[in-house]
């Protein structure tokens, strides 16, 4: 088996009192495509932060590539292309330009800086704007040139922090072809997103974390699986909730109840058969549902699930 | 290393002559100031380029009669000669004739004496009146003896108009008596465009310290100073890559100042070309390095472009830039020296007014070089990469 292209075991990163990264450890493997799927506040630009080499971590290992992090970070740099979350771009300067001048910082130059500027202006649609200034693109459109500056030197590894966000339904079409394409040739890819069909779609496997720390990692299927048939969060009175327990746990759909926060938390085989047992248990025994939520199979249910909190939030 | 630093000089120089703006306030403006503070407060100065054709005389008339008026006024007509009795609208005296003529700002003063007219109507045999003549030391003595015999021919034919028929014969008991002021005594000054062009071109090129400043904030604003960091440069790199573009504008701006003034009204750059290129290299750095240095200490851009302001303007007018340190106190002269305005300034007037060469100005370079050390150094020490 080859040897992961990023490895990562128990990095830390504190600020003062906090800490940001509370020693995560995990590894992608070339040409995966891996996902990060995080709430805002959670560690994510620390983590990023750190794997690009613009942070020391406090503690914890990591290479990339096979070059350690901490003694090697020139050699990593060159490895990786960074697609930050904000754009950034000259907005003056045409995509050409904006690439040209990239592709230099990275050491291309003549022919080769050319035929790659080409390339990945043909990668992601702009080739007819080339010559262009920035500011004259639609908010799509920039977000593609932001992704073909982190492409013109063919990194090895790509960084992709929320690429889609703020982009129009089509322009993300689009960049998701283009993720594809990439990982067809070979490219590693780590993937941070709040969307999670964006999430299901492109990575081969995903990482939930919060509060510094990974909760769940497996590939989309496999953490779907852990809602089984779908979750089901129930509000019942509280003098109910005691006697009606043992009645909805033996309900043929339901695999547990475990009450959480004043609400039954019931894991089902399937929610929406669960669900109808349910209302026809309490409307024979009279027992009021006060408030009711699905959460269907999919990862967005599966982070509520871990993190108790919405990945939007 | 090198390439990375020239792609990002070219990134800069690309970006910010594409902007009007930016044109328009490092050349445009200096270049217009240069030439209204010029003409505009010309009068206030030594002589302008363009009176190089009349020479400019200071004429003390303390005649009680009408005769020293009248010749200084046929004096004036000649055409060669400028006539000017009054200084700053004040009657002019003998003590301020003679200062301006020590100073550099004229060359030539004549003192005309209360009994003049008198003199010239009645011949006192054995008594000679004189007329003074305070001759400036860069006035030739070819065009200072060629000056007096002049003033003589029109004192003599006063004379002879002035007697009686049957006096004619008698020699003029007027004298006109000249003395050149020694070397030592005189301190040229500049002319108006010999204090604007030097003076506004030194103000003109710390305005990149808002331009330089400005531009890294938004590159953090903007996150493509992330991307950098993020890319297989060094710190260096980067810093240095940032820096060499504003000092070429620099350059580029002092070229344009020094050569549109030179060519388009005849200002002289002096007869050092190596001093002045020592002069601007030095002066452009300290430019660069303040810069650098607000950068670093700012916060925001905001902050960043009300505190250049202050700052700019402040060194300028402190440093002599719109007002000549000459005029100024002698304590604000002292605290002038705490900007590199003022070593520059200096240091360009020693070259362009005093005729001074290389090794005449290293001296002051080298204070210029040593105020971009400290400015670069600071900043350096203190930029914020993240």
């Amino acid at each position: 088996m080859p040897a992961p292209m990023i490895e990562i075991n128990g990095l830390v990163k504190r600020y003062g009192q906090r800490v940001a990264v509370d020693g995560i450890s995990f590894s992608v493997r070339q040409g995966e495509i891996f996902g990060l799927l995080w709430p805002n506040g959670a560690g994510k630009t620390t983590t990023l932060a750190m794997l690009s080499t613009l942070l020391a971590p406090d503690a914890g290992q990591a290479s990339i590539g096979g070059y350690d992090l901490a003694r090697e970070p020139m050699r990593i740099k060159a490895l990786i292309g960074y697609v930050p979350q904000e754009l950034a771009l000259f907005p003056t300067l045409s995509a050409w330009d904006n690439l040209a001048f990239f592709g230099r910082i990275y050491g291309l130059s003549g022919a080769a800086l050319k035929e790659r500027i080409r390339a990945a202006l043909e990668l992601v649609g702009l080739s007819e704007r080339a010559r262009d200034a920035v500011k004259t693109f639609s908010g799509g459109m920039q977000r593609r040139l932001n992704i073909a500056v982190g492409l013109v030197h063919q990194p090895r590894v790509l960084f992709l922090d929320e690429p889609t966000v703020g982009v129009d339904p089509q322009s993300r079409n689009f960049i998701f072809e283009h993720v594809e394409q990439l990982k067809a040739g070979g490219m590693t890819i780590l993937h941070t997103t709040h969307y999670m069909e964006e999430a299901e779609r492109l990575c081969d496997r995903v990482a939930i974390m919060d509060r510094g720390q990974i909760l769940a990692l497996d590939s989309t299927q496999a953490l779907v699986g852990l809602l089984g048939g779908g979750v089901i969060y129930a509000g019942l009175p509280a003098d109910k909730l005691e006697t009606t327990l043992a009645a909805i746990q033996a309900l043929p759909h339901v695999r547990t109840v475990t009450p959480q926060d004043g609400h039954l938390k019931l894991e089902t085989g399937d929610a929406r058969l669960a669900l109808l047992e349910l209302i026809e248990l309490c409307k024979s025994r009279d027992v009021p549902i006060l408030s009711l939520e699905v959460l269907e199979p999919n990862l967005e249910s599966v982070f509520l699930h871990l993190t108790g909190k919405r990945l939007r939030d | 290393m090198l390439r990375q630093i020239t792609a990002m000089t070219w990134k800069e120089l690309k970006i910010n002559f594409k902007d009007p703006g930016v044109v328009a306030w490092m050349f445009v403006q200096p270049f217009v100031l240069i030439v209204m503070l010029s003409f505009a407060m010309g009068g206030s100065f030594g002589e302008s380029p363009g009176d190089e054709n009349a020479l400019r005389v200071l004429a003390v008339n303390q005649d009680r009669g009408a005769q020293a008026a009248a010749i200084l006024g046929r004096l004036d007509a000649m055409g060669a000669f400028a006539v000017e009795t009054a200084w700053q609208g004040q009657p002019m005296t003998p003590q301020t004739a003679q200062q301006l003529v020590a100073d550099g700002q004229r060359s030539l003063a004549l003192i005309f004496p209360e009994d003049f007219s008198e003199s010239l109507a009645l011949a006192r045999p054995g008594q000679t009146t004189q007329v003074m003549a305070i001759v400036g030391p860069e006035l030739s003595p070819h065009s200072a003896e060629l000056s007096v015999e002049i003033l003589q021919g029109l004192i003599d034919q006063a004379a002879l108009r002035a007697r009686l028929p049957g006096e004619t014969g008698l020699k003029a008991t007027v004298q006109v008596v000249h003395t050149t002021l020694p070397e030592a005594e005189a301190t040229p000054t500049p002319d108006a465009f010999q204090q604007y062009v030097p003076g506004v071109t030194i103000y003109g090129i710390f305005w990149i310290v808002s331009l330089l400043a400005g531009s890294v904030f938004l590159e953090k604003r903007e996150g493509t100073f992330r991307r950098l960091l993020v890319a297989p440069m060094s710190r260096q790199a980067m810093l240095s890559g940032k820096v060499l573009p504003y000092y070429l504008i620099n350059l580029l701006q002092i070229a344009a100042m020094l050569g549109l003034s030179t060519l388009l009204f005849g200002v002289s750059l002096g007869k050092s070309p190596a001093g002045l290129a020592a002069v601007s290299l030095a002066a452009a750095a300290a430019a660069t390095g303040l810069g650098v240095l607000l950068a670093a200490v700012g916060r925001s851009e905001a902050q960043v472009g009300m505190l250049a302001a202050i700052v700019i303007l402040s060194l300028a007018v402190l440093g002599g830039c719109f007002i000549p340190r000459w005029v100024m106190p002698d304590w604000l002269q002292t605290l002038g020296l705490v900007t590199p305005h003022a070593w520059g300034v200096d240091a360009y007037q020693d070259l362009m007014v005093r005729g001074y060469g290389l090794w005449q100005v290293l001296p002051k370079t080298g204070v210029l070089l040593a105020f971009a050390a400290l400015f670069f150094g600071l900043g350096a020490w203190r930029f914020r990469f993240e």
